[in-house]
């Protein structure tokens, strides 16, 4: 279970929580909704240790994250597949999610010859590729087409399945396709 | 490729003739001796042991001094930019180093080190700077963004410094290398001028000064230009070679 109890972080003089809690059982797939500005994705950065609070503890218990961050990330100097392999990716399972993904011919391109859809969907495939019990979707599906976006979430269904879902997302459609419950966060 | 050695050639009998242009022009041969009584100097230089004796404890000392210099401002930025109190102890003394005239560095460390290794310390101290500076500046270039991704995948540091960031500052640490051997070949041979080390280019170059010899003097600094020109390429076929091997 993800436990954030009592969260307190302000930035810049500018207090983004203050005594905010939440607990996500194992399992649940999960939508952080709220006005752009509002933390969600200072929220993510706090869960995945990349921000320290200043009060307040989260408790990630032994679920192991991964992540699709609000950008691709991907190392423009490594193929797809390096990419991939670098944050532990195993090959066979890379080149299957890949191919699932539809993307299944860049495993040896690098980045620079990928189209706009084409990394989103690597950088969902690095996600999903690595071992995990938490998967956090920061705008994921920005980029990604209407044709793809439904084999995408699909795919991501397929390899979440009984694992811990976080979306954020402005599209509501999205969340629907994911199954996720709706958690409104505002100021 | 033909064309390339075409091209190259013509330009260097370009500047060959322009020497000679103005050689006859000042008919002064110890102002200005013709690339002919250059070349017959650098024959008469080549038939003694001593002037290889010297082009190789040259080539020695400042790569020597060279390697020590990339190594040390290497790891030095690499701490600097790890740790600021660090940084901010030895920022002044960079900032020393890299104004202070060569020569001034020559004339104190005369009294300090033997006449043998002067040139060495000398290549390293203008080559520490520019390394040191440009591995801390590359490193503190990198995109934080890629610098999270390893830690939410927790990889190890030195995975991180190697896979991450030794990819993004190769480039910038390769080009201030060549950069830095072209200072550190000038600034050595500066200093065996001044220092007199036994069996140097410098001294050499020094000693046919002294005996108002022109054209050996001339013939020796061609010998200093063609032997730097070599190192640099050799060091970047020496790149291109590790960076093909690696991919």
């Amino acid at each position: 279970m993800l436990k954030i109890n009592n969260l307190t972080f302000s930035y810049h003089d500018e207090n983004i929580f203050d005594g905010f809690s939440l607990e996500i059982k194992k399992g649940d797939k999960i939508w952080l909704s709220g006005p752009s500005g509002c933390g969600k994705t200072t929220l993510i950065k706090l869960i995945l240790g990349l921000l320290k609070a200043q009060k307040g503890k989260i408790e990630l218990g032994n679920l192991t994250p991964s992540v699709v961050f609000q950008e691709n990330r991907l190392l423009p100097f490594y193929t797809v597949m390096q990419n991939i392999e670098l944050v532990g990716g195993d090959k066979e399972k890379v080149k299957e999610i890949l191919s699932v993904l539809g993307i299944g011919e860049t495993e040896n391109l690098y980045p620079s010859s990928l189209s706009g859809g084409m990394k989103r969907r690597a950088a969902i495939a690095r996600a999903l590729s690595v071992p995990f019990d938490l998967l956090i979707l920061d705008e994921a599906f920005n980029g990604i087409d209407e044709k793809n976006l439904h084999s995408t979430i699909d795919c991501i269904k397929k390899f979440t399945d009984g694992k811990t879902v976080i979306l954020i997302t402005h599209n509501p459609e999205e969340a629907e396709l994911l199954g996720a419950k709706k958690i409104e966060i505002n100021n | 490729m033909i064309k390339k050695i075409f091209k190259g050639t013509a330009i260097l009998a370009l500047w060959l003739l322009i020497w000679q242009a103005a050689a006859m022009i000042i008919k002064d041969n110890f102002l200005i001796p013709t690339p002919l009584e250059t070349l017959k100097a650098l024959f008469v230089l080549g038939q003694t042991g001593q002037f290889y004796l010297a082009v190789l404890k040259s080539l020695l000392r400042i790569i020597i001094g060279y390697a020590l210099g990339v190594t040390v401002g290497f790891l030095g930025g690499i701490t600097a930019n790890k740790f600021s109190l660090f940084n901010d102890i030895t920022n002044p003394a960079m900032q020393v180093i890299k104004a202070v005239p060569v020569a001034s560095f020559i004339i104190l460390a005369f009294f300090w080190f033997k006449s043998d290794d002067l040139p060495i310390f000398i290549a390293f101290l203008m080559v520490l700077p520019m390394v040191w500076s440009a591995t801390q500046t590359a490193l503190s270039g990198i995109d934080r963004k890629y610098i999270e991704l390893a830690k939410v995948y927790k990889l190890s540091p030195v995975k991180t410094f190697f896979k991450i960031k030794m990819p993004f500052i190769t480039p910038t640490l390769l080009t201030t290398c060549l950069t830095a051997l072209g200072f550190a070949w000038k600034s050595g041979i500066a200093a065996e001028i001044i220092c007199r080390p036994q069996m140097a280019l410098g001294t050499l170059l020094n000693d046919h000064k002294n005996y108002l010899d022109m054209p050996s003097v001339f013939a020796l600094t061609v010998v200093v230009a063609v032997l730097s020109i070599i190192l640099e390429i050799a060091l970047k076929q020496t790149v291109r070679r590790v960076l093909n091997a690696k991919n």
